[in-house]
């Protein structure tokens, strides 16, 4: 059953985000606990609950975000202030905003094909590298297994990021 | 994908929004270019490095070229950060210094090799008066905007930061010295869009074209042998 006749329903609007970096993985429920924690911290219960931010969509690093119409900016400045999701650092920027869910995987669908030249260009390295803090090293011990003992000497790790070129250049010298 | 070393005479920046200050490997975890990818997707055209020795341009495409400039970041004790900046030890580099105490922060205005001011949500409330600002606005003497503080603080901290930007630019509206916006990024998440730096700026007071405006102001700002670089 319908609660509200068309003229009476809420209008929304859809706002398309990437996750940076591109290999972290995305749980929609916790994408929207993140995003509501985020807002909710902003912008009060009372501000939050007239933005009504949900996750109907997600796909890859792509976030689909519904809102009411005219809260797009709120929701905006709410990513902006995502900072880790599931204990790992990351960054939300919007892409598109939309009135239609559809338009929306579109333009997923079209970004997830020339995404492929981003990803032969960079290196994010989560959870594969560690450091032992003298940074460059990373491409020194990347290639190591987990047996090698001094890998399991190195006492925390932490993600790099980087390109190919970096990389040549690194091995060059 | 290539570098271009620029010409140490003159600086080359391509026109666009800014960022004030990224943190580029080996004190953050991203490498120089790496950070000219992101910036360069993000928008940005131009950005302060702190901790990089020279000048450089990376060109990704036609449209996407990111200038990376040498600055120094500096913090301390007022008596380290005063005998660095009247020796001027590393030259072809921007000093930028923190707003510890009022007397520092006049002392530090009149000296000709600081580019501007930083850390203004960490200081003490009467260290940037109206003195100052109007000091800061002969002199062309840029204050930093910082919007990592406004992402990683929560609750009280974030209102208080979001009271103490709001004074500084309602002193920005009465005496108009230059501003800067940075995203302080040690990392690739770190980086944050013009858009969102304009929405975040939208918090404490800056409305989207004042924001705008300053962003895209952040070539001029730089020395007088500034070369500003069209893009195609």
């Amino acid at each position: 059953m319908r609660w509200f006749r068309p003229t009476m329903r809420d209008n929304y609007r859809y706002i398309l985000a990437e996750a940076v970096p591109w290999n972290v993985t995305l749980d929609p429920k916790e994408v929207y606990f993140t995003i509501s924690d985020a807002i909710t911290s902003l912008f009060g219960d009372a501000g939050a609950a007239s933005i009504a931010c949900v996750v109907p969509y997600s796909v890859g690093r792509y976030v689909c975000f519904r809102c009411t119409r005219g809260c797009e900016d709120k929701v905006i400045t709410g990513l902006a202030t995502v900072h880790h999701h599931a204990g790992k650092p990351i960054g939300f920027h919007s892409v598109l905003v939309s009135g239609t869910i559809k338009t929306i995987k579109e333009t997923v669908e079209r970004r997830m094909r020339c995404s492929d030249r981003y990803k032969s260009y960079v290196i994010d390295n989560e959870t594969e590298q560690s450091g032992n803090g003298n940074g460059m090293q990373y491409s020194d011990t990347r290639n190591r297994k987990n047996g090698n003992e001094e890998e399991k000497s190195y006492k925390r790790a932490y993600p790099t990021f980087l390109t190919r070129d970096d990389t040549e250049e690194y091995h060059d010298e | 994908m290539g570098t271009e070393e620029s010409n140490p005479d003159t600086i080359r920046i391509p026109t666009g929004y800014g960022d004030a200050c990224v943190i580029p490997f080996p004190r953050g975890n991203t490498t120089k270019r790496r950070f000219a990818y992101e910036l360069g997707i993000r928008g940005f055209t131009s950005a302060l490095a702190d901790g990089i020795v020279s000048r450089e341009t990376f060109s990704f495409s036609e449209q996407c070229t990111v200038a990376l400039l040498p600055a120094s970041f500096l913090s301390g004790q007022n008596r380290d950060i005063a005998g660095i900046i009247r020796q001027k030890k590393k030259k072809n580099r921007l000093y930028l210094v923190p707003v510890n105490e009022n007397k520092f922060v006049r002392t530090m205005l009149k000296e000709p090799a600081v580019f501007g001011l930083h850390d203004y949500h960490q200081s003490p409330r009467d260290a940037f008066d109206r003195v100052c600002a109007k000091m800061a606005a002969e002199r062309n003497i840029a204050v930093d905007i910082s919007i990592r503080p406004l992402i990683m603080t929560r609750g009280w901290e974030r209102q208080k930061i979001i009271r103490r930007y709001g004074e500084l630019v309602r002193l920005w509206h009465r005496y108009r010295f230059p501003l800067l916006i940075s995203t302080h990024a040690g990392s690739v998440p770190d980086i944050r869009s013009p858009l969102a730096c304009i929405s975040l700026c939208n918090l404490i007071g800056l409305d989207k074209s004042e924001t705008d405006d300053i962003m895209r102001s952040f070539p001029d700002l730089l020395s007088q042998d500034a070369v500003v670089m069209e893009l195609p």
